[in-house]
Formats: structure tokens, sequence, C-alpha cells
């Protein structure tokens, strides 16, 4: 008996290994074989040209194109644009990872090894470079006539820098430098032969009068809300944009008595770096729906913007310099709100990355736009001081209790003192259900309002309430997806879902 | 060599004196630079040291045009030693330096490293387009980058001398070098050949290049014929041939410059022969034509020149020719076809015959080459019925009518 046992288990295992060892042999050539079928696509010897998104995108603006030599065609400067642009973003790269992939493309022999140098010398001692390039205003000096040979001067290169020593922060900078420029066409690529820093007088780019008085007095008077569609919260500009609710519900404001909404532009819906005219258009057309009513409107951009990464600051001013040269002249702006809640991002993106993106930013906005404030959504008081000097007025949140509301403002207006402080969004939901214990209510959402407007009319402090809807759907991005903190964000309007008036409306009615 | 360590000393001596003050920004942390010499050589030795009563981590933050490093010192008591790697003290241009502790600026300031002019130069030239057209507009542009042992360019107002060769003539110019090349234009000749040329710098030259200079477009030109006899034979080839043809300078044109003979028959048609030149000559050949014929040629180089116009007769080869019939009329038999001596022609040429019915509506033609003098046309009855037809006969543009019955019942 016991003999015939063992006599199957080894029968079992000689099957089993036999298996086995063919599954093996098998897995062996199939494996050998895909590997001899892998490898290049054929195609690509032929270096077709395909279409990448872009990456990096700094201001260039070109001078004098007059020169000694041959006039500059024009595709010819648009590939050593490209080429040049290219050769700083490699660069960049290669500073940051300490790898010289791509230096080859755009830099001839001599001048790579340059480069290579350099990240040998800061791989030995650990040391790495975050940088960006953010504009260029080159002028042509040269271009030999059988058109393989350029010389440009690259005048005021503004360049951000953060210095990483042992994989910490050592010191982050931004500096103006002029450049001159000598570049070889090289199997159709434009290559930087010679790269030599100029000592010439900086004359930085003049930053444009700014003239605000007129309208910072305006933002004294501001009452108004944050302002999305009923049925379109937080896609205010998407395929659903429909003029005449729009219209509709800005005749309610204006018949409320307010004189100021404030819109929001996200990021990625606004086409990154390249704005689609699509969306511009609907944007001017919201403004004009609100000059034809009266109302101001404060338009936030960034919104769902959450990276501030050096390497695609370019690309964020690119969009934002897109939407603000096509509104700045639009009687109904009333001004910018850089990003809307960024303190928020300081744990998860590190304050030091949000503050300096921030402040270029700003500093860009303003020069693009002189003759409109900028301002930048805070999500509390506390975090309101950050970059006071920058900004031309304050603008924070506040949910929190109603009592202490003028405390945190009067600590807030110690604090920022000549700069005029505007609450830009504040508001109750009153949501009663299961996951408050049924504890809100029509009438508590009153009765804070009541105190808060009350407060805020005693100190002519400017108020943007949240806001003229219920809202049935609230996308997952704005409050996750936990029902006791998304359920409380439907019921903030002062209209329900039906569009009927609320309670709170009564209260919010500024009409005399 | 003396006279460069004097001058270089008094450099030092001149920018020590010019140079401000530096004071440190934090108070507790006060440090100095120990030396202040503004300019540098590239490829020297660069050292920079602070004195400093600080006890944090102090690093220097250094950059140059091509890239940034971090230094870390060497603590020697209260001072601390920097020395600059090669990648920086051997690129030319400002190298600017921040002492950084703690995440905050110290000290901030740059030097300036200028080429290494004493060591050998290199010459760096470009030369292009490398083929111009002979005349006085075109021109070739010589480029010269001056550069030191370190791949540095030489400062502005360099003076480089640029030579150029042409036949016996040999010029010489001195350009000062401005935005870091020096260049020149090196106008084309009205002769056309090769010009040499290269740049000198103190006892260096660069290597020697070459643009050549092709003729510009051809001048109007002359042609001519050549064939064995006059007669259309359709079987002897003419031979069309240009003059010499020359650019406005005589410079004969390039070989392989395309001319197009253009030849007008007496009915008005179009033919075609083309040749390129070879030393100037371009010869192309066409086929006599086969019957009497009356020609105009001439000759073209496309959007450049034309050639004078010729006219040329042929004769006819062949006067006359018989015909017969056999087997019950259906084989026709043209011929013997006879030449300009009274020889058969030689084979292949066209006779065609051309058939009618009795009412005068066109059926059909047929088409024979002639074979030892000969042209035999078969007219089936499976397609050709009994009763009158009308045949029209045309070879070497001789054309015979006549009208033929079958009746083979």
């Amino acid at each position: 008996m016991k003999n015939k046992l063992t006599k199957n288990i080894y029968r079992v295992l000689v099957v089993a290994s036999f298996l086995a060892i063919n599954g093996l042999i098998i897995a062996g050539i199939s494996a050998v074989l895909s590997y001899l079928n892998t490898g290049a696509d054929k195609a690509s010897i032929l270096h077709l040209e395909e279409p990448m998104e872009k990456v990096y995108a700094p201001k260039v603006v070109w001078g004098n194109l007059d020169n000694p030599g041959r006039p500059m065609e024009k595709q010819t400067l648009q590939e050593i644009e490209r080429d040049y642009l290219n050769a700083w973003h490699v660069r960049n790269i290669a500073l940051k990872d300490n790898d010289v992939y791509g230096i080859s493309d755009f830099y001839t022999d001599s001048a790579r090894i340059r480069i290579i140098e350099h990240i040998d010398l800061n791989i030995k001692n650990k040391i790495f470079f975050k940088e960006t390039t953010l504009s260029h205003y080159p002028e042509l000096d040269f271009y030999s006539e059988d058109g393989t040979l350029v010389v440009f001067t690259d005048k005021n290169v503004e360049r951000y820098q953060e210095t990483y020593n042992k994989y910490s922060l050592l010191l982050h900078k931004k500096d103006t430098t002029n450049y001159q420029i000598m570049m070889l066409l090289e199997d159709g690529f434009w290559r930087i032969r010679h790269l030599q820093e100029l000592e010439i007088e900086q004359n930085g780019i003049q930053n444009k009068e700014r003239n605000l008085d007129s309208v910072l007095a305006s933002i004294t008077k501001v009452k108004g809300l944050n302002y999305y569609p009923k049925n379109t919260p937080w896609d205010t500009f998407g395929k659903k944009f429909n003029e005449s609710i729009i219209n509709k519900d800005f005749e309610i404001i204006k018949g409320m008595g307010l004189n100021t909404i404030r819109v929001f532009v996200q990021y990625d819906d606004f086409g990154k770096a390249d704005v689609p005219s699509e969306k511009l258009k609907r944007l001017k057309s919201l403004l004009d729906l609100a000059e034809n009513n009266d109302l101001k409107v404060m338009v936030t951009l960034f919104d769902f913007y959450g990276d501030y990464d050096i390497t695609n600051w370019t690309l964020t001013q690119r969009h934002a310099e897109t939407i603000v040269n096509s509104l700045k002249d639009h009687p109904a702006l009333l001004g910018w709100d850089v990003k809307n809640e960024p303190d928020l991002d300081f744990d998860s993106r590190g304050k030091n990355r949000v503050l300096s993106w921030l402040k270029e930013m700003t500093t860009k906005m303003k020069q693009w736009d002189p003759n409109h404030h900028v301002t930048i959504g805070w999500s509390s008081p506390e975090a309101a001081i950050h970059l006071a000097e920058e900004v031309d007025f304050v603008s924070y949140h506040y949910y929190r209790e109603p009592e202490h509301f003028l405390e945190a403002h009067n600590t807030l207006k110690s604090v920022v003192k000549n700069k005029k402080i505007v609450l830009q969004e504040y508001g109750y939901s009153s949501y009663d259900g299961f996951w408050n214990l049924y504890l809100g209510s029509e009438e508590e959402q009153v009765n804070y309002y009541k105190t808060m407007q009350k407060q805020l009319a005693e100190n002519n402090v400017p108020f943007l309430f949240w806001t003229l809807y219920d809202f049935q759907e609230v996308p997952k991005a704005v409050a996750g997806s936990l029902p006791w903190r998304t359920r409380k964000q439907h019921y903030f309007g002062c209209f329900d879902y039906e569009g009927s008036k609320k309670k709170v409306f009564d209260v919010l009615d500024q009409s005399p | 060599m003396r006279l460069i360590y004097l001058f270089s000393a008094i450099l030092c001596f001149v920018s020590c004196s010019s140079n401000e003050e530096h004071t440190s920004e934090g108070e507790n942390q006060s440090v100095e630079l120990l030396q202040h010499q503004k300019t540098y050589v590239a490829g020297g030795k660069i050292d920079l040291s602070f004195e400093t009563e600080s006890t944090s981590e102090i690093y220097l933050l250094i950059s140059n045009a091509f890239g940034n490093s971090v230094l870390t010192p060497i603590k020697d008591k209260n001072k601390l030693h920097f020395t600059i790697p090669k990648n920086f003290s051997r690129k030319t241009g400002p190298c600017h330096w921040i002492l950084v502790a703690n995440g905050e600026q110290l000290l901030k300031d740059s030097f300036r490293i200028e080429p290494k002019t004493s060591a050998q130069a290199t010459l760096e030239t470009y030369f292009g387009p490398r083929s111009i057209t002979a005349g006085i507009q075109d021109y070739s542009m010589l480029v010269n980058v001056t550069t030191d042992p370190f791949d540095n360019v030489y400062p502005e107002g360099t003076e480089v001398i640029f030579k150029s060769q042409f036949l016996n003539s040999i010029s010489e110019y001195t350009v000062p070098s401005k935005d870091l090349i020096s260049w020149k234009n090196i106008y084309s000749t009205t002769k056309s050949g090769r010009i040499l040329v290269n740049t000198s710098f103190k006892n260096i030259t660069s290597k020697e290049l070459t643009t050549i200079v092709f003729p510009t477009l051809g001048e109007a030109f002359e042609i001519e014929t050549d064939r064995n006899h006059a007669f259309a034979d359709g079987n002897q080839i003419m031979v069309l041939r240009s003059g010499i043809i020359q650019d406005k300078y005589n410079n004969i044109v390039g070989d392989g410059t395309m001319v197009n003979f253009i030849i007008k028959n007496s009915k008005g048609a179009i033919l075609k022969s083309m040749a390129p030149t070879i030393n100037g000559i371009a010869k192309a050949s066409i086929l006599h034509p086969s019957e009497k014929e009356e020609w105009q040629i001439d000759a073209y180089i496309t959007g450049a020149a034309k050639s004078n116009s010729v006219s040329i007769d042929f004769d006819a080869a062949i006067t006359d020719y018989s015909y017969e019939f056999s087997e019950n009329n259906r084989l026709i038999t043209v011929g013997p076809l006879v030449s300009f001596m009274d020889q058969l022609v030689p084979d292949g040429i066209l006779i065609q015959l051309e058939i009618f019915s009795e009412t005068g509506q066109y059926l059909e033609t047929k088409k024979v080459s002639s074979i030892k003098g000969l042209g035999k046309i078969e007219v089936p009855k499976e397609f050709y019925p009994d009763g009158s037809y009308r045949f029209i006969c045309k070879t070497a543009g001789i054309i015979k009518e006549f009208e033929v019955t079958f009746n083979e019942e």
C-alpha cells in the first residue's frame, strides 16, 4: 500500500516536472523571440517631427534684426529661436538631474564639454539646480551669407534659480543677465558654439507706470458674491455655457443691489500654455453681460492648479499673459486674483515653492496689466499676511464663527496697515441632514449672515459672499468625496435647487 | 615675458585699488573677503579666501555663463579657502559668487576672467557659400573666430588678417573682431575659377578654404546642323550643334548646361531634342524626316539664352511608287520603294492605307512598315465582303487613290 502511494507521488512529480520544464522552455523561447522583435520602430529612421507638448515657453521678443550679413528669414528665425530655447531647456534639465541627455543636440562639441564638466563637478559635490529662464529679448548681430552661422545678443535674460546642496535647498535667487551667443547650423540643428556673458549695463525692462488710485477707491465699495451658474458649478465656461442663463443670474444679482462678482478660470480647462480662443470668447462674453448689468468682475486665475514647480513657471506665465492681455481693456474688469487659496498647498508643495511662484506671477501680472489691481485669495485671515507687500489689496476667506470675525479681521488689519482688505469669500451652509446630525437649518444661515452683515456694514468691509445658488452637483476636486464634507457644499446659496428664494435672501438683499 | 608679468602686476594693482569695500549683511556672521583681485587670466589658479568668526556651515555658490556649482571651503582656523575649479577658471567672462550660510546670502560679488592671449591662439574659420557665380555681385563670406587654448573668444577688436588669392593676385585685409567674430565678404571675379582664402593671426594661420567661381548664365549663341545628305529618307541622323556658349564675361558655361533644340516643321508640329553642354558645346541628334520637309530650328537655354534661327530643307527621297493587287485583289503590295539613287529604301518606311466604303464612309486605316522595299497589306474577306471600296495610300508623303472591287463568286 505504502509502496503504491510512493509510486504515485513519484509519478505525479515526474509528470509535474516534465510540464514545468516544458513550460520554462516555451517561456524562454518566447522571451528570446520577443526580445529579438523589439527595437526601434523602423519609422524612427525618418526622424519625423512629432508634435511635442509645450514644456518650456519663456517670453521671447526679438528686437533689431538688421545685421551686416544676410537678411534674416522669418522661418530661420523661428528655427533659431526653437533650438536656442531647447538649448536652455536641456541645460536646465541637465543641471536639475545631473544628466547630460539632449545636450549634444543643442551644443557643439567644444561647448558641450563645458556643460559636462559642470555636471561632473555637481555630481561629485552632490549638488543640483532647479532653474528656468522667464524672458529673453534677443537682438541679431550677425547672420552669415550661407545661412549657417548666427551671432545674437540676448538681453535681460530673467532667470530664477534654486540651489540644492545635498538634497536640501541652499538658496533661491533671481537674476538678470545678458549673453552673446554664436550658433552654428549643424545637420539640421542650430547648436550653441559660444556662449558669453556680457557685462553691459542692465537696462531692465521698465516697469509700466501703474495708476491704481481710482480702481482701489472702488474696492472699498465692493458688495458682491462668488458666482457659478446653478447647473454648471465649477464649470462656468464649459460646453453648457449659456449666455441667457448667465444674463438672468446677473439681473438677479443686480436686483439684489450688488455690484461685483468673482469668477474662476481653471488652468487645465483654459488650455494651460495655449489658451483656446473659444474659452476666451466665453470669458469675454461673460464680462460683456456683466457690463450690461453694471457689474464688475474679479477674475480668479489658476483654479485647480497646484504644481508651482519651476519647470512649468513659463507655461503658467504664458497662460496668464494670454488671458490678462485679452481682457485688460474690458470695462467690466475689476481686477485679478492670482490664485484661490494657495496657502492650502503649503503642506503638500512646500511654502517656499508656492510663495516664489505667487510672487513672480504677481510681479508679471502687474507688468502685463498696470491698470488693474492684483490680489491673492488667501483661505484665512492668518494666511493673508503673506506677500502683503506684493498685492495691491489683501483678500481672504472666512468660514469660521461670525463672533470671532472682527477680531481676526482687525488683527490682519494691524499687520498689513496701509493695504485695503476685502473679505473675498464667506458663507454658511443651510445643510440640515444626517451628516451634521440635523443641526443646520435655513434659520442658522440667516443668523450667520445677520451677524456677519452687521459687522461688515459697521466696519465698512468690502465683501463677496458664497454664493448665489445651492448646487445639485459638486465635483470631487472641490471638497473630496467624503459625504460629511461634500454635502455641506451643496447648500451655501441664497436660492435653492429650484431657483426660489431661501430665507437668507432678505438678509443679503442690499437693494434700497 | 617680463613685460607681461609687469603688466599683469599693474593690472592687479589697479583692479585692487578700484575695489569697493565688502561688508557682510548678517551682523553676527561677519565675513571678509581677503583678496580683492578682480581680473584673472583664463586657466590660472584662482583662490578665494575669507575671514570669519562664524561657525555655521558656509558654502560658495559660483556661476558662469555655462553653469553653476557649490563649493565647500577648506577651513584654516578662522579662514575659509575656496579653490575655483577649472570649469570656472577656464571660461572667460564674469564669474559670480555668493557666499551662503543657513540659506542666507552673506557676501556677493564677481570677478572677471580674461582670455589667455599669451598662449597660442586657435583660428576657427567658416567660409560659405562654397560656390558662387562669376560677376560683380555674388560673394562668399569668410568668418573667423579667434580663441585661446581654453576655447574662449578673444576680446573685441582683435585684428585678424584675411587673405584671398585668385589667379595671380593675392589680396590682404586686416579686420578687427566685433560680436565674437571678424568677417569679410570675398567678392566674385568676372573670370571663373577658384578663389582660395585663409586667415592669420600673429604667427598662426588657418587652413586653406576654397570657393569655386562658376560661370554665370550663358549669352546668345549660334547653332548649326550637320547631315550626310539632304534627302528625307527617315533613316539618317542629323546632328544639331551649338557653338561654344559663353557667359557675358566670356567664361564658357558650366558643363551640363542643358540646351533645348526646338524644331518646327512645315505642318506646324514641334519636334524637340536636347543635350547638355560639354566644354560649352551642346550636341543633339535627330532622325531625318521621311518626306519632303522644311524645318525651322531654334535652341534655348531655358530662362537664360536663345540661339539664332536655322532653316533647313529636306528633299523627297522617294519620288514615286507603284502598287499591285493579287489574290482576288485582296492582297495589296506597295513598292518597291526606291530612294534617291534607285536603291531600295531601308526597312521601316511607314505605309498607310485608308479604306472607305462605296458610299464614302471611313472604315479603317491599316499601317505597315516596309520590308526590303515592299509593304504588303491584306484585306480579308471576313471583314470586307464583296463589293467596291475606295483606298487612299500614303507613303513618304505621296498620296495615291484607287478603287477596288472584290468579286470572288
